[in-house]
């Protein structure tokens, strides 16, 4: 029962959340120097027929009116009208967005695959060859630029060894399941590669900690196992920061994969946002904006659901 | 027969060698050196000791902190820490080697034929697993044929071995669910239901309470006389050694002092250090005795002795000697009517957990209920209970850390638990703390002068930050330390000295009142020694007023001129120090009283002066 009133304590504690986040959202739009209509179609344009268009898209109510009529559209006509366009913004931005999702969840496994295991690897052999070797790698990473990174990956593996595409989602032809992996792989690891690291770090102070703890000696006086010992006891103990440490960081990686997108030319929404800001097309930015600070929310709920659920202070 | 008296035959009947083939020991350890580091680099913290331990037999290794006697204990089962090994010597269990075995290799030693019981119950469980599946875990690496049922009983009946009673309970609950004397039990469970030939405890009683520890103490000796174990008990509490040891050696700087059968080593020590060790454990009645014999009340100041100085720092000696020196003292304890400093009237504190946004439904509980006492000025008024009874939530109250929930605080006439702000601060520097851990109760990244100084500016006693320095200089030879150690990190500190500091600062601000929490409870016996002496010292100097908050009744005692005990957060006891033995006192103070390990010494110590006094039959 506890935990149910918790999962709905966190549930409410969003609403405040989305409150400011679309007034933030709105007024990004609104306050931002610049008018769609002023941009170079407006030459063609007389006076009266600017003002219409202002008209028909509400630019000339006040600010408030503008908000609520743009909260509304949000729920019922698909979050306004594209200015360039001219479809509704979450129609225009649906397909890209799913884009976007599949790269961020190719990322994320990447991210929690690779930077545990290297955590893990660091951790268990703390100070020895192994520890250093993996920890000067993880030093050396963390300080490569996404889109330098993407280049050197297109260049070795996609131009010199020619194992996987060059760029974009699918090949001319077509393709299934495999061909998406196989153009998933290297933006997916760019995309990874900060996120993975901090992972990896995170992982490997946690396991130091917890073999130098006093329940750890007491199980090794026992005569456990060094499986058993990482596997169950230290593994279980760390798995609540891992976790954390994965929910911090998909945030991380989901601007991450905004850049990496126009590196791979991944048809994403980070691309789609880019000529919306270049077109100053304001409903389609802010459809773009609510969309990802959704995703945002989506995966703090989730982890600290799952950070709860695995508390057992917080059971019974 | 019970097994103490196992114990004391044992004890009684010295195998003579020739008399029949000697049984194998369960231990030997002979020569062995342990290294930090390696190469030119290397420290060595055990320098060839050696010992044995007879199967069935209690030997206590006994030392300060950093004398080695845990590193000594952890090397024989090869749990030593990452950058330590054992340099050379050898350590037999049962007969077999080993030094030089491989992980794989010891480890079908670990567990099976020795058991080890550590420190701190509160980590020594894994937090995030129930106690029933790390029994079941454990007795699976022991018996990996038993089913899940059969594991099932064997867990409780180990549970009912170590007196738990409810034991359903006690497996279907997380650690941190148990109190810290349940946690120990099922430590001891876990450590011995193998049947190990060799129990090793490392300091198993020192995070707990005086009662517990007996508790515990007793479980030990039942559980090793019911497996026919030996015991290894690493401590540094000779009160504890007198209690359960058979043999004792006595550990310093990675070396054995000396050892031999417990009655002798007590009564007759041939080494001095050992001397001080005993000296500096407080027993009730040593005032009393000091004050007949015409000697100041200090730990370790003995008739015929001089020396109240324990090894740890050479600032104590200082002390000692000052306080050798200093003229005839005064009797406190004589019912002197001194104006109250600190009135607490019907105080209660209640605490409120659970409600909204924490899953949990909120509930109330009273810390505090209506204790109402009077602290006059120039006492020193102990506060006694175990953890849980609310006497560091009391102290707190006092000081205004924290506000009440009912009743009223006074301090020096003034509505303590009325004033805030700006009123409640200017009169904060006429009372003080000092914390039980001072490690934590100093900041690691500030010198510890800089900690002195910057309340005095901060209160306004010193003008300037030069005045301050000045005034930080003065309290560090007030506690005994040198002027030069203004300019260290806490972490360059010992316990002791960190303890040292926590005092100058309190004391930087000419405080009337110091309330102690648990000052010494921390520290090895040797240290607090040197500690309540200076405290003892500082108070008869400065003319101060303490409030000292313990859970052991002899440091209480020594220490205290009126004592109250505190249970549930109820005050249950007051009375006078030397009413102590008073048939009105509670069933509470009794059983605190019956929770003190007296070192039994021989009948030739009496022939050491007034220490013939200082064990009262209990």
């Amino acid at each position: 029962m506890g935990t149910l009133k918790h999962i709905g304590w966190r549930l409410a504690n969003i609403l405040p959340v989305l409150l400011i986040v679309s007034v933030l959202t709105f007024l990004i739009g609104r306050l931002t120097p610049g008018d769609p209509i002023q941009g170079q179609y407006a030459r063609t344009f007389t006076p009266e027929q600017i003002e219409a268009i202002r008209d028909s898209y509400g630019l000339n109510l006040p600010l408030w009116q503008q908000y609520v009529k743009w909260v509304a559209d949000l729920f019922v006509a698909g979050g306004g009208k594209s200015i360039v366009q001219d479809a509704p913004v979450f129609d225009v931005l649906w397909p890209n967005f799913l884009n976007t999702i599949v790269l961020t969840v190719a990322g994320v496994l990447i991210c929690a695959v690779v930077g545990i295991t290297i955590g893990t690897i660091a951790g268990a052999n703390h100070r020895r060859a192994a520890d250093r070797f993996s920890m000067l790698f993880v030093q050396v990473g963390s300080n490569l630029s996404v889109y330098w990174f993407g280049l050197i990956l297109i260049w070795i593996f996609a131009l010199q060894l020619k194992w996987l595409p060059v760029s974009g989602m699918q090949s001319r032809n077509g393709g299934g399941f495999g061909d998406l992996l196989a153009h998933l792989i290297l933006p997916g690891i760019s995309a990874a590669l900060i996120s993975m690291l901090v992972l990896a770090r995170f992982t490997r102070i946690g396991i130091v900690q917890e073999s130098h703890s006093d329940y750890y000696k007491t199980f090794q006086s026992q005569g456990a196992g060094r499986f058993s010992l990482l596997g169950k006891h230290v593994g279980r103990n760390i798995l609540p920061p891992v976790v954390n440490i994965i929910g911090l960081e998909i945030g991380t990686l989901l601007t991450g994969v905004l850049f990496v997108e126009s590196v791979f030319n991944w048809p994403g929404i980070g691309t789609q946002l880019l000529n919306a800001v270049n077109g100053k097309d304001y409903p389609l930015i802010q459809g773009g904006v609510v969309l990802i600070a959704l995703v945002y929310l989506v995966v703090n709920l989730v982890t600290d659901i799952a950070v709860d659920a695995l508390n057992p202070r917080l059971k019974r | 027969m019970t097994d103490l008296d196992v114990a004391k035959a044992q004890a009684r009947a010295p195998r003579l060698p020739g008399d029949r083939p000697a049984p194998v020991p369960a231990l030997e350890v002979s020569d062995l050196v342990v290294e930090f580091g390696t190469g030119e680099s290397a420290t060595r913290v055990v320098n060839g000791i050696g010992f044995s331990i007879a199967p069935g037999e209690s030997f206590a290794l006994v030392g300060e902190s950093g004398s080695g006697k845990s590193i000594t204990a952890a090397s024989i089962l090869g749990l030593l820490p990452d950058d330590a090994r054992i340099a050379s010597g050898s350590i037999r269990l049962g007969g077999d080697e080993l030094v030089g075995l491989g992980s794989n290799a010891l480890r079908s030693y670990r567990g099976a034929r020795v058991g080890m019981v550590f420190q701190n119950p509160l980590a020594s469980l894994d937090p995030s697993f129930k106690v029933g599946n790390q029994l079941r875990e454990i007795i699976r690496i022991h018996r990996p044929d038993v089913r899940r049922a059969r594991q099932e009983q064997i867990a409780r009946e180990w549970l009912g071995h170590v007196g738990i009673a409810d034991a359903p309970r006690v497996l279907a609950a997380y650690p941190h669910e148990l109190s810290g004397g349940m946690r120990q039990r099922v430590m001891i469970a876990i450590a011995s239901l193998s049947q190990p030939a060799l129990l090793i405890a490392d300091e198993p009683t020192t995070a707990l309470d005086a009662v517990i520890q007996k508790q515990i103490l007793d479980l030990l000796r039942s559980v090793i006389a019911e497996t026919g174990s030996s015991l290894l008990i690493i401590t540094h509490d000779f009160g504890v050694v007198s209690y359960v040891a058979n043999r004792v050696a006595v550990m310093k700087e990675g070396r054995l002092v000396e050892q031999g059968p417990r009655a002798s080593v007590l009564s007759a020590p041939r080494e001095q250090y050992t001397r001080t060790l005993i000296d500096a454990v407080p027993e009730i009645g040593t005032r009393f005795a000091l004050e007949r014999a015409g000697q100041p009340r200090r730990l370790g100041v003995r008739a015929g002795t001089s020396s109240c100085a324990a090894p740890e720092d050479a600032a104590a000696v200082a002390i000692g000697a000052e306080a050798v020196s200093a003229e005839g003292e005064h009797t406190a304890s004589a019912p002197i009517p001194a104006p109250p400093i600190l009135t607490a009237d019907r105080v209660r504190k209640e605490f409120v957990v659970g409600g909204i946004g924490t899953g949990q439904s909120k509930r109330s509980f009273l810390a505090v209920d209506e204790v109402s006492l009077e602290i006059r000025r120039g006492e020193v008024f102990g506060l006694i209970g175990e953890s849980g009874s609310g006497k560091s939530t009391f102290a707190r109250l006092a000081g205004g850390l924290l506000p009440v929930s009912g009743g009223a605080v006074d301090f020096a006439g003034a509505p303590l638990s009325a004033l805030k702000g700006r009123s409640l601060r200017a009169l904060r520097p006429r009372f003080q703390y000092v914390f039980q851990d001072a490690t934590s109760s100093l900041n690691p990244r500030v010198t510890v002068g800089e900690q002195i100084v910057r309340p005095v500016v901060r209160f306004g006693k010193a003008r300037s930050v030069r005045e301050g320095r000045a005034r930080a200089s003065e309290v560090l030879d007030l506690v005994g330390l040198p002027a030069s150690y203004f300019e260290r990190y806490p972490h360059e500190l010992s316990g002791g000295q960190r303890q040292r500091i926590g005092i100058a600062r309190a004391l930087a601000l000419e405080p009337e009142l110091l309330i102690l929490d648990e000052p010494t409870s921390a520290l090895d016996v040797s240290t607090q020694a040197t500690i309540l002496n200076l405290l003892l010292d500082l108070r008869e100097r400065l003319d101060l007023t303490y409030l000292f908050i313990g859970h052991n009744l002899a440091v209480i005692e020594f220490v205290c001129d009126r004592i109250g005990v505190l249970e549930a957060g109820r005050l249950v006891d007051v009375f006078d120090a030397p009413d102590l033995f008073s048939p009105e006192r509670s069933a509470v103070t009794r059983s605190l009283l019956g929770a003190i390990l007296p070192i039994e010494r021989s009948a030739t110590t009496l022939l050491r002066g007034s220490s013939a006094d200082m064990s009262p039959s209990l």
